[in-house]
């Protein structure tokens, strides 16, 4: 029973969004979101790893230089933050561009399924 | 959707988006000022800019896991939502209580406790809140037809982690003592029950986008749910290293949370083996990229990175400098921020 309903739903899943000529399965838009988001955050993952073990040494490890002198050497990191955080944002925007446009679920929906 | 109830879970859903656009807002003012550019200075200031963004981040995934619950619950237990009046109602509360908090930490009404920057008389009222939340679910549930794993690990990982929230609320006059507590909710949920619920979702899906059957994919729930609990619990030690509580805990927080990676190698296996084994192909192409993605960044972010600034070698230099933000913004990205945004994706076929 369990796999026959699963077939039910895949069946609707995929017929749904044509009958009510909402076609967003593997949009580009939704993929773009996908990728954008998740180079960005790596990106950005990188910039803080290299910002933070550059902090770790010049304060911790040679003792060179005060928390604040620090922060201010490694601002340069932060550039390369902004703009992959930049990226990382226009995926979330593109994301929610796709959730707006599919709009509230309705009834409708729920019937279709239920048969 | 297969009930009418089901339908209050896009408003968390949207909550929890347009919070999540706030939560960039308030990034964007602390990378410029990282930067050297920190124009805003004057009226947001850097402190209250991090309370904001953490605490967005929080109340995003939580307005998440709710809609996630109000999702699943009614279709794994097969029953309508007891009350979806009761559901609105909690639904405008959390928003309130949300705004009255990120608005406060503005004027300087805040608690200076990391993450738990939330004053306490909003603290009793986030907790009536969360009470309506799992007395809706409960009952939903135990009125159902059935119980399935996949509910019971969800709506546990819910209770635990709203039982949780209790012990940061407790008064302490020492600093050592407050610390050990507060870490309590913060380590216990992210490295604890947060991944319960993080494994019914994925769960719940899996058998959805795959079709393998649920024995096959609840049995994997049951050594999640296991090896959360091994490591994640005595892995509260490697918060302990530093804050002047015994040396034990550099030993025991070291092991433990030596062990962290294997709870999120165990779900990106699952994810994964799964995937190859469903034999449906299931339409829905990006819900499936987003499976895999979170489970496989969620093992680089939260399993290794967290892993490698855990040691207590590396951990005596790292603690408390921008590591600890690189490994944070990819385990939430992977862990949690992904599977919401992949629940959403599968529901509303984005």
């Amino acid at each position: 029973m369990g796999s026959l309903r699963n077939d039910c739903f895949a069946i609707i899943s995929y017929a749904l969004p044509n009958l009510t000529g909402r076609k967003f399965y593997d949009s580009s838009r939704g993929r773009m979101a996908f990728w954008f988001a998740n180079i960005g955050m790596i990106g950005m993952t990188v910039a803080f790893g290299v910002a933070g073990v550059a902090q770790v040494y010049l304060e911790r490890i040679t003792k060179s230089m005060s928390f604040m002198e620090v922060q201010m050497e490694i601002e340069v990191h932060f550039i390369v933050l902004i703009i992959m955080a930049t990226l990382f944002s226009i995926g979330i925007t593109l994301y929610i561009i796709e959730f707006i446009k599919h709009g509230q679920p309705t009834d409708e929906a729920l019937e279709i399924e239920n048969q | 959707m297969k009930y009418k109830s089901q339908k209050v879970a896009y408003w968390f859903f949207a909550l929890s988006m347009l919070l999540l656009s706030l939560q960039l807002i308030y990034g964007f003012i602390m990378g410029f000022a990282h930067a050297g550019m920190d124009g805003l200075h004057e009226f947001i200031p850097f402190n209250t800019a991090k309370a904001v963004h953490t605490n967005l981040l929080v109340v995003w995934l939580l307005s998440g896991f709710m809609g996630a619950a109000y999702y699943i619950i009614p279709e794994e237990a097969q029953n309508e939502l007891v009350s979806v009046k009761l559901a609105y109602v909690q639904l405008i509360s959390l928003a309130l209580v949300g705004v009255a908090a990120v608005v406060g930490y503005h004027f300087n009404y805040w608690e200076g406790r990391k993450f738990l920057e939330i004053p306490r008389p909003l603290d009793y009222l986030v907790v009536v809140n969360v009470l309506l939340f799992m007395g809706i679910i409960l009952v939903t549930l135990f009125k159902g037809k059935r119980r399935t794993t996949t509910s019971l690990v969800l709506s546990m990982g819910l209770l635990f982690a709203a039982l949780l929230y209790l012990p940061g609320m407790l008064d302490f006059n020492s600093q050592v003592l407050d610390s050990f507590f507060r870490w309590w909710v913060v380590h216990l949920w992210v490295e604890g029950v947060w991944e319960l619920i993080m494994g019914g979702i994925l769960s719940f899906l899996l058998i959805k986008l795959t079709g393998v059957d649920r024995e096959v994919i609840e049995k994997w729930l049951y050594v999640i749910v296991g090896l959360t609990f091994l490591s994640g619990i005595l892995g509260t030690g490697h918060h302990y290293y530093y804050i002047g509580v015994n040396k034990i805990w550099l030993i025991v927080g070291g092991i433990f949370s030596a062990l962290e990676p294997l709870a999120f190698l165990a779900m990106a296996l699952f994810a994964v083996n799964m995937y190859r084994k469903g034999e449906k192909k299931h339409p829905n192409k990006i819900a499936l990229y987003w499976t895999i993605g979170s489970a496989i960044v969620s093992f680089i972010g939260a399993g290794l990175l967290g892993f490698a600034h855990t040691l207590p070698q590396t951990n005596i230099f790292t603690h408390g400098t921008i590591v600890t933000a690189m490994h944070g913004h990819l385990a939430f990205w992977g862990a949690y921020a992904m599977i919401v945004l992949l629940l959403l994706a599968m529901l509303y076929q984005i």
